[in-house]
């Protein structure tokens, strides 16, 4: 185990169960034939068995396809939000670093007040207003999300800029575009991929807070949320309906820590800090 | 530079930080109106089971004032809010300040009920790095703070509601008024928070392990108890207050799902009520009181800070 640099064990471990999870939901057609909305009153809250591997839910639908199926519009959504929400925040944060103190001020108040709504109050808020389709979670869940990137972004290139190199770098004439994309964002990139790896979990997470609130994706498509929103009424006689939906969101929030933590610690870098 | 000159002149910048937010959060509490499709008149008509005739919508947007420029109408909504008056619920007609202080009490107690969990654990957990003797604690808490982190909060309260409540039947399983009803909210709001910041606190600790004065300590001979209290604590707890701070916030972001599964009867469900009512005027005073306690608590806890650091009294805003 010595060759192995640390925390590699956990970025393993964690891709590999993302990879299984984002496979067999990519996969969810041929995996599991059965169609996630058709109902079989005949069979409602099934226990796991050979005909539904997972059970069945209070209309008889199978949990395996909902679940899979379900999973793909979570894994897409919140990889999305989670993109755009990096490339928004950090085109900010750069352009706050970049600009003069005035510039770099308004940026920056405009960022604390994307920040000053905790948690996923903003995107509760957004997505309640709207009430919307996948692409208006996608769109709330990044205008939650940018403000944090933004500030983290304009912190890490304010390190960036007080190196030495780079100083050199800048003494030596070489341009402001040339400075950023070569001196600059190289040095940024390891704390932002653990940020990502980390914040992707979260907004995850976040959609099937929404989906759980009556918020997110509507039923009857089937969203891990909203089935872990509907197993409430049968826990005592249907537990898995709650275990599975709820497991997956764990899994994958799991498998984006490991990865977090794991390029934390090989890469050195400190807790990166709040929520 | 240090002393209370110093503090109080960056007090003065913090507070007119502060302001410039509190105003953007102003706008974007108001545009909540904008962006919201369909007409608020016609709405508020609905919701009170009038049909909505022409005539009525057109009378009711003239007296709310709808018929303005947007801009004008902004002003005039922060007028009124300046003087607390968040106007009236359109479901129960109700002033929204009413409505939110009835609820605000029960969210205070929920969030400080974590709060005290968060700091208590995660000062328990930090310091459960520290000692050698409870390594093998130290090695068991790591994955099991992963795992806590990784909890969706939501399901962390199914099954915390499916053991304790359903399987043992020690306590209910939602509702409101008594300690018993307290625990399980509770801890759902709290346990991440505490692993996360648990985990925070045990690299300062093991960070400030390394470091001379520690060791300086150690050779003098002081004892473990001694070294903890005196040279480890008040080292890396001050840095804790501002993370503390803000862990106060993410709580109140968290009471919305907490509060809904255990039928809670705070600020949280208020919201979802109200948004799933589409009753704006409710939805923008409970945003804006969520995020001026999030700003006053940060704020107050970078206070504290600075007043127990003496190594921050002397220098600029950061971050």
């Amino acid at each position: 185990m010595a060759e192995h640099p640390a925390g590699s064990g956990r970025v393993w471990a964690g891709a590999l169960l993302l990879i299984l999870l984002a496979g067999a939901v990519l996969a969810a057609p041929w995996l599991c034939g059965q169609d996630p909305l058709r109902m079989d009153l005949g069979a409602r809250l099934q226990p796991p068995g050979p005909a539904h591997w997972l059970g069945t839910d209070q209309l008889g639908r199978d949990q395996l396809a909902r679940l899979l199926h379900g999973g793909r519009v979570s894994l897409m959504a919140g990889l999305a939000a989670s993109g755009a929400a990096l490339l928004l925040g950090l085109a900010w944060g750069v352009a706050a670093g970049l600009t003069g103190r005035t510039g770099d001020f308004i940026l920056m108040r405009a960022a604390d007040v994307g920040l000053a709504f905790p948690g996923l109050l903003l995107a509760l808020v957004l997505v309640g207003v709207w009430q919307g389709g996948v692409w208006t979670l996608v769109v709330a869940l990044a205008l939650t999300g940018w403000a944090w990137w933004a500030r983290l972004a304009r912190g890490l290139l304010r390190e960036a800029q007080g190196r030495e190199f780079v100083l050199g770098g800048r003494a030596l004439g070489v341009g402001p575009w040339r400075l950023l994309a070569n001196y600059l964002l190289p040095q940024m990139w390891p704390p932002l991929a653990v940020a990502a790896a980390m914040k992707t979990g979260w907004i995850i997470v976040a959609l099937s807070a929404l989906g759980y609130l009556g918020l997110g994706i509507q039923p009857p498509a089937p969203e891990w949320g909203a089935m872990l929103q509907q197993s409430r009424l049968y826990m005592s006689r249907a537990p898995w309906l709650m275990l599975v939906p709820g497991g997956a969101v764990f899994l994958v929030v799991l498998a984006c820590n490991l990865i977090a933590e794991g390029l934390r610690r090989r890469w050195q870098i400190r807790e990166v800090r709040w929520l | 530079m240090s002393g209370s000159g110093g503090i109080l002149a960056w007090l003065a910048r913090r507070l007119a930080a502060v302001l410039v937010v509190l105003w953007g959060t102003s706008l974007v509490a108001f545009s909540l109106q904008i962006i919201s499709p369909g007409d608020p008149a016609e709405l508020i008509l609905r919701t009170r089971y009038e049909t909505p005739a022409p005539e009525k919508v057109a009378q009711l947007r003239q007296r709310m004032g709808l018929d303005r420029p947007a801009i004008e109408q902004y002003l005039a909504w922060l007028g009124r809010v300046a003087r607390l008056d968040l106007g009236r619920s359109y479901r129960t007609g109700e002033p929204v300040s009413r409505e939110i202080a009835a609820r605000l009490p029960a969210t205070l107690e929920l969030a400080l009920a974590a709060f005290a969990l968060v700091v208590g654990l995660s000062v328990l957990l930090g310091l459960a790095a520290a000692w050698r003797r409870t390594r093998w604690l130290d090695r068991l808490l790591q994955p099991v703070g992963l795992g806590l982190v990784s909890l969706p909060s939501y399901w962390l309260a199914l099954l915390l509601i499916a053991l304790f409540a359903l399987d043992l039947g020690w306590l209910p399983v939602a509702g409101f008024g008594g300690p018993a009803t307290l625990v399980l909210p509770a801890l759902t709001l709290g346990l991440g928070v505490a692993a996360m910041q648990g985990r925070v606190l045990r690299v300062k600790v093991l960070e400030a392990l390394g470091q001379d004065y520690l060791r300086f300590a150690l050779a003098k001979g002081l004892g473990r108890g001694r070294i903890v209290l005196r040279h480890l604590l008040p080292n890396t707890l001050v840095p804790m207050i501002t993370l503390w701070g803000m862990s106060l916030g993410s709580l109140l972001g968290g009471v919305v799902v907490v509060e809904t599964i255990f039928a809670w009867p705070g600020l949280g469900r208020l919201l979802v009520e109200a948004l799933l009512n589409r009753d704006l005027p409710l939805v923008q005073g409970v945003v804006l009181l969520m995020a001026l306690l999030f700003i006053g608590s940060s704020l107050l806890a970078d206070l504290l800070q600075r007043l127990l650091d003496p190594r921050l009294a002397g220098e600029g805003t950061h971050g």
